[in-house]
């Protein structure tokens, strides 16, 4: 969203207007190999 | 209406302020007067604003109705987050098939691992057992495995690989492996055999030649680096999803400027190829070199050469516990409402069972062969030490008291439970702000003439 002031770098609405699915999928495949530290 | 508890309000410029909402994942420039109102806000938001920026900032999360309304979200978000997992059709599971390694990286965090065991044949159906039981104990329809070691493709272990190849296959199980990349070669015939059961590989490059050779050489001492970027060359050409995974410490950050630029000139046309820089951790004191820095010590040496140097973009920074949320919004324009961390890693956000050979299991990675952190057993019978799990699963920021009312605590997830548990110190915080605010002083011009031009 944008307004005269206010520059939004990403998008949150449907995560405050209606909790229904996240972007999860995303933020779990990130995480399956994230934790590998040293490798 | 209150402002948000969760509202970190950073000042760019004389004119302009970047917003980011630690719970709602929101990242906004706006003017100073807009921003000063937000800090200062000792009057009802409702007066000091317009209609449509009340409508803006309640949509981004940094107004709410009153407290209970923002403990309310919070607690919400958390519960959805757990159910997710719950309702995950898949089931995330690490095999080793050996703990043995052809590599004396000198920041290996399994360096004190007895490094004999391995799966044989005559056990890893039982491993495979164990995975199925796991499944249907869990109540998920799929299985997605990494596998991951020890290193997995040692040459010794081509019919334990073979074996795991088939009967993942069979049942339509997905494998990543993570690998130091070396002997890709000696299995690319058994890769491209089981190609639609590979998801992708993972392959460990620290450097240009000189700086990787000296950090990841095998147990004579002999350089890995020629091997191992022709081996990438090979996955690449064969059409394999290939993810570079370089680890970052004070040894290696300053030559990643023109390590970059090596890597776009050989690989930068292909689009199978991913890129990440990891920092090497040290969570049980098992390095003993002092190279290794904290996330805000890498700050600086990746960002001061990030506009000059297009290579340097090439790099993910996914596997940056802190600032990894903010980065994908600033730096790769990342739109979609990719939520903060609010957990740190698969150990605690996650289900996540490694089987190891030495008949534990764990979940952490960076505590495989370490019995004290085992938390279930696959001989004689699948056990799992709930107990055991619940002590890693239930540090979040919503239990952890320092946590519970931090304004990063969505951002950093809480923290490593391993660097917790290892700590004779109480408090094992990362200090988020630090390295944010470092991020942010580092960036302004360059978000200031991308966002209000």
């Amino acid at each position: 969203m944008k307004t005269k002031q206010i520059k939004s770098l990403n998008k949150t609405k449907s995560l405050w207007t209606s909790i229904q699915k996240l972007n999860f999928e995303k933020d779990k495949k990130r995480l399956v190999c994230d934790c590998k530290n040293s490798k | 209406m209150i402002v948000s508890k969760h509202l970190i309000n950073y000042q760019l410029s004389d004119t302009h302020h970047i917003l980011i909402n630690s719970l709602s994942g929101a990242v906004d420039v706006v003017e100073k007067d807009l921003a000063d109102k937000l800090h200062n806000c000792e009057r009802d938001p409702q007066v000091l604003f317009t209609q449509q920026e009340l409508t803006v900032f309640q949509e981004r999360g940094y107004l709410f109705d009153n407290t209970a309304e923002e403990k309310k979200a919070k607690d919400r978000i958390m519960q959805m987050i757990w159910k997710t997992m719950e309702e995950d059709e898949y089931i995330n599971i690490a095999l080793c098939p050996t703990l043995s390694c052809n590599f004396s990286c000198n920041y290996c965090f399994e360096k004190n691992v007895k490094k004999t065991d391995s799966f044989t044949l005559a056990n890893i159906g039982h491993a495979f057992s164990c995975i199925a039981e796991l499944k249907k104990i869990k109540n998920k329809k799929y299985v997605r495995i990494d596998l991951f070691g020890g290193e997995p493709l040692m040459p010794h272990m081509m019919p334990i690989n073979e074996y795991i190849f088939k009967k993942s296959g069979s049942e339509e199980y997905k494998i990543s492996i993570l690998t130091n990349g070396y002997n890709i070669d000696t299995y690319l015939n058994l890769l491209n055999q089981n190609k639609s059961t590979v998801e992708s590989i993972q392959v460990t490059l620290d450097g240009i030649a000189d700086i990787h050779d000296r950090r990841r050489y095998t147990k004579n001492e002999t350089g890995t680096f020629s091997k191992i970027t022709d081996n990438v060359d090979r996955l690449l050409l064969n059409g394999f999803k290939v993810i570079i995974r370089t680890n970052i410490d004070f040894d290696n950050i300053s030559k990643l400027e023109e390590y970059a630029e090596y890597i776009q000139k050989r690989w930068g046309n292909y689009t199978n190829l991913r890129c990440g820089i990891a920092p090497v951790t040290n969570y049980r004191g098992q390095n003993e070199k002092a190279t290794v820095g904290k996330e805000c010590d890498y700050v600086e040496p990746i960002f001061k050469s990030f506009d000059h140097c297009h290579a340097l973009h090439k790099f993910n920074l996914g596997f940056f516990r802190i600032l990894s949320h903010v980065v994908n919004i600033i730096e790769n324009d990342e739109k979609e409402n990719i939520l903060p961390r609010y957990y740190f890693c698969q150990a605690t956000g996650m289900e996540y069972y490694i089987i190891s050979p030495d008949n534990n299991i764990y979940c952490c990675p960076e505590v495989i062969g370490v019995e004290k952190y085992s938390v279930g057993k696959l001989f004689p019978k699948l056990h799992l030490d709930e107990h055991k799990l619940a002590s890693w699963r239930q540090r979040n920021i919503l239990n952890i008291p320092e946590c519970k009312d931090c304004l990063y605590g969505p951002l950093c997830g809480g923290g490593c439970s391993l660097q917790h548990f290892e700590s004779s110190s109480a408090n094992s915080c990362p200090n988020p702000q630090n390295t944010l605010f470092k991020y942010l002083e580092m960036r302004k011009d360059h978000i200031i003439k991308k966002y209000t031009v």
